[in-house]
């Protein structure tokens, strides 16, 4: 069922935790909401599930209203699934007491089959249908609580965080059995996490959460691909921002002058250029060696390459720093000048009044296969 | 539950201060307060020596057959001290005054020390004592600088309740003839019924009660808590005893066999003398003490649940202000709960005197905070999240908790109602002066032979009482070994 959130604001306290946020989660999607601790995403989903009521706005599901100013549906009757971050398996029943919990007690062959057929949906060996949670490992866990939300055909299901308690290798496994049971059975979900990547690579919404409110919400790629500000820019992945001029469809800035793809930079001269260290290729045998290398530091797969970009006379020279794998590197050393190529065209912003941007963010994760900045 | 200390206060009230302190300041008062307050000075650090030290041995060195001592110094909790101290004076009867008080009560409660010790000893980081010792401390100084401190909770915790213990005990005092304000309360209501004779002792004794409380809240101050910690991965590495090992065994050897071995052998040996008669009336003695028994802890269970809900679930201003009168009314010795439950059944709804219905409150006051600390502990492992879930999954909020937080309480319910049990089917003062004519409990029972010399005739009732003292000690240090571990 397609989820409306509309207005919804949250205090506790003083404390404003969610300020006026309004979402829609279509029918058979999956949105992902990402924010860092204490940006009031979990308050979101918990008002969502009704274990709180929110101080203002609408809450719908479908065609009806969960919560509205003066009234509120209780969680028992709005047939909305929940996943926590710790599962939540009742540790007195076994797996299959615990799929079994929620749906209705219409004769006892009928639960047993829907218990058989959420444990296939959500790749669980039925030979665990008779052990208790703390026999089973922390990836089945979880993937016990996902069939228990899904056994009784609810119209949305909520997940919290339901990866982070997990080693990394665990997560992966756990991430795409859960979003493979999600999509066989098409249930409409909503997932909180602080992971980027896990936000990213969800599904087919996402939604940015920054200090209560909604910053940024639409399709993972054109949030990935043009965010609303550099902050979110840097939250979503490595970026670089690079103060820039902005002339003729063209943003000039020490890599060079890169094409625009989206100019959120409201006609200031004065702009901030973001590129993905992705866009970024270095080039030893080509015209317009623009940059000099100035260190070159092994690390194991990848090489940290600094240099100092702009040096051929371009505007607002910089150093960035980029990990290239060492195949790429060639015969580089401090001193060899190279040429900086920008695959696709930067997104630009406007300037701080102050006209000062920091010159190169230090936010990457640079295990890419291409250079990254760090 | 606040009737006890609504009666003390009440007392002297009514009584008023006049009539009163004539009854409080003569020389037997002064006779008595000597006796109990040289008792508490003298009883209550020898169970802590005995206690930490005990504890210690078993935990921290490398004494030889420690597994087995660690049991035999919990042993003298499966052995009421009514019967421990019939044990000593039916065996040696010079024993009596004040040191065989002191022997007799020392040897049955140290194990209320030695377990809280232990379960800290267990739990204490073994990391602390390492950077002690490569910070140059010898190993008695990291005992006194390191290990000590950390036991502060657990002795002042543990030596309350022995000093609470001390106040209240009857039977075990009253076979060896030392008197303390509970002896002298018994034999004041024997002669003079509620008089206003028993009701001063009662009123010395709450309010000695009260400065103890207040002491060791003040002595605690604000680390209410003891951390217990998951433990540490690597067992601490232990104390090597060295030469100093005969010595050790010795003592606990010796231990064991004045606080074990000694009242058993003398129950054996008066089992052996007994005959077939003495055996006759005991079924029905158990019946009643079953009865009454379970009543009390169904009792203490039902009362303790939403205070035990409240201040684990909603911890705040009520909930403390709740906890705090259940605290002091439950510290009161159990002849105060007795004396206050006479004068208001009695007044108030004589219908109640004297009927199984009292006996079962006096019960529930006397041993709520067992049924308490079980509860509250279970509850804390009872997180919100699983109720969120159940609701989350259709089941209306009384059901989630009918379906998912009860079936996990069973097990607090069973330990908590099986401690409150224990305790009642070994509870002696408050029986004797509360229950119907005519009812015969075990505890009661072996009183009545016993304190008119029939030792043979009461040890078949003292082993019973014995036996089913054992699985409730056993469940204890079970829990107390499994959850420092």
């Amino acid at each position: 069922m397609n989820l409306t959130v509309t207005g919804i604001s949250k205090a506790f306290g003083a404390t404003r935790v969610l300020d006026d946020i309004s979402l829609d989660v279509a029918q058979g999607s999956r949105t992902a909401i990402v924010g860092a601790s204490g940006s009031g995403k979990s308050t979101l989903l918990r008002l969502i599930a009704g274990f709180l009521d929110p101080d203002d706005g609408r809450i719908t599901l479908g065609d009806r209203t969960l919560a509205a100013p003066g009234t509120s549906v209780p969680a028992h009757r709005r047939g909305i699934g929940y996943v926590a971050q710790d599962g939540g398996l009742f540790p007195h029943l076994t797996v299959a007491g615990n799929i079994a919990f929620g749906v209705p007690r219409a004769g006892r062959a009928g639960r047993a089959a829907r218990v058989r057929e959420v444990m296939e949906l959500t790749a669980l060996d039925p030979a665990l249908a008779g052990r208790y949670p703390h026999q089973i490992s922390g990836g089945q866990q979880q993937r016990v609580a996902l069939a228990r939300a899904l056994a009784p055909r609810p119209g949305i299901i909520l997940l919290d965080e339901p990866f982070s308690a997990l080693d990394t290798g665990l997560r992966e496994q756990t991430r795409r059995a859960v979003i493979d049971a999600l999509e066989l059975t098409g249930t409409t979900a909503v997932l909180v996490t602080h992971d980027q990547d896990e936000a990213l690579s969800f599904g087919h919404g996402i939604g940015i959460m920054v200090k209560g409110r909604l910053a940024q919400a639409g399709s993972p790629s054109a949030v990935f691909d043009d965010p609303e500000t550099p902050e979110i820019a840097s939250f979503l992945g490595p970026a670089v921002l690079l103060p820039a001029r902005r002339s003729d469809g063209c943003a000039e800035c020490a890599l060079g002058t890169i094409p625009v793809r989206h100019d959120r930079s409201n006609g200031s001269r004065a702009a901030v250029a973001m590129v993905r260290p992705a866009q970024i290729d270095l080039v030893t045998d080509a015209p317009g060696l623009n940059a000099v290398v100035h260190e070159v530091r092994p690390m194991g797969s990848l090489a940290e390459v600094s240099l100092l970009a702009g040096s051929a006379g371009a505007a607002h020279p910089a150093v960035i720093t980029l990990r290239v794998p060492p195949h790429q590197l060639g015969d580089l050393r401090p001193g060899s000048r190279v040429a900086i190529r920008v695959d696709g065209g930067a997104v630009l912003y406007p300037s701080d009044e102050t006209g000062v941007v920091d010159e190169v963010t230090d936010d990457v994760t640079g295990d890419e296969p291409q250079p990254a900045v760090a | 539950m606040l009737i006890p200390v609504g009666y003390v206060v009440a007392t002297v009230l009514e009584i008023g201060w006049d009539a009163l302190a004539p009854l409080i300041f003569r020389p037997r008062v002064g006779e008595l307060l000597v006796n109990t307050v040289l008792l508490l000075l003298l009883g209550v650090p020898a169970t802590i020596v005995l206690g930490v030290g005990g504890a210690w041995l078993v935990e921290r060195t490398d004494l030889p057959g420690r597994g087995f001592f660690s049991v035999l110094l919990v042993a003298p909790l499966a052995i009421p001290a009514f019967v421990s101290s019939y044990g000593w004076a039916s065996a040696i009867p010079s024993i009596q005054g004040l040191w065989g008080g002191l022997l007799v009560a020392t040897l049955a409660y140290y194990p209320l020390v030695y377990l809280p010790a232990l379960a800290t000893l267990r739990g204490l980081d073994p990391a602390l004592e390492e950077s002690a010792r490569s910070l140059g401390l010898g190993s008695w100084a990291v005992f006194g600088r390191v290990i000590l401190p950390q036991l502060r909770l657990a002795i002042l915790g543990g030596g309350l309740i022995v000093a609470l213990h001390l106040l209240a005990e009857y039977g075990a005092f009253a076979f060896i003839r030392f008197d303390t304000f509970t002896t002298a309360i018994v034999v004041a209501y024997q002669s003079t019924f509620a008089g206003s004779s028993a009701a001063a002792l009662g009123v010395v004794l709450a309010t000695l009660c009260l400065v103890l409380l207040v002491i060791e809240a003040g002595a605690r101050g604000r680390s209410r808590y003891a951390r217990v910690g998951s433990g540490s991965p690597q067992p601490a590495e232990r104390t090597r005893l060295g030469r100093a090992t005969p010595l050790a065994l010795t003592a606990l050897v010796a231990l064991g066999i004045a606080a074990t071995v000694v009242p058993l052998a003398s129950v054996v040996r008066w089992i052996a003398a007994s005959d077939a008669s003495a055996f006759g009336e005991m079924p029905g003695a158990l019946l009643q003490t079953m009865l009454l028994a379970g009543g009390g802890a169904i009792g203490a269970i039902l009362v303790a649940l939403p205070v035990a809900w409240l201040s684990g679930r909603y911890p705040g201003r009520l909930s403390k202000a709740l906890e705090g009168p259940y605290y002091v009314a439950s510290s009161l010795p159990a002849i105060i709960v007795a004396l206050a439950l006479v004068t208001v059944t009695l007044r108030l709804v004589p219908g109640l005197y004297q009927t199984p219905a009292t006996v079962i409150a006096a019960y529930v006051i006397v041993f709520l905070p067992r049924a308490l600390v079980s509860l509250r502990a279970g509850i804390a492992q009872v997180p919100e999240s699983l109720e969120e879930a159940a609701r989350s999954l259709g089941s209306h909020p009384i059901v989630a908790r009918a379906r998912v937080t009860v079936p996990l309480l069973v097990p607090a319910i069973a330990a908590g109602g099986a401690l409150v049990a224990l305790g009642a089917a070994n509870e002696l003062t408050a029986t004797l002066l509360l229950a119907p004519t005519g009812t015969r409990t075990l505890a009661t029972q072996f009183w009545s032979a016993a304190s008119s010399i029939d030792y043979a005739g009461a040890a078949p009732y003292a082993l019973l009482l014995i036996l089913l003292s054992i699985p409730a000690v056993a469940l204890m240090f079970t829990q107390i070994r499994g959850r420092a571990r």
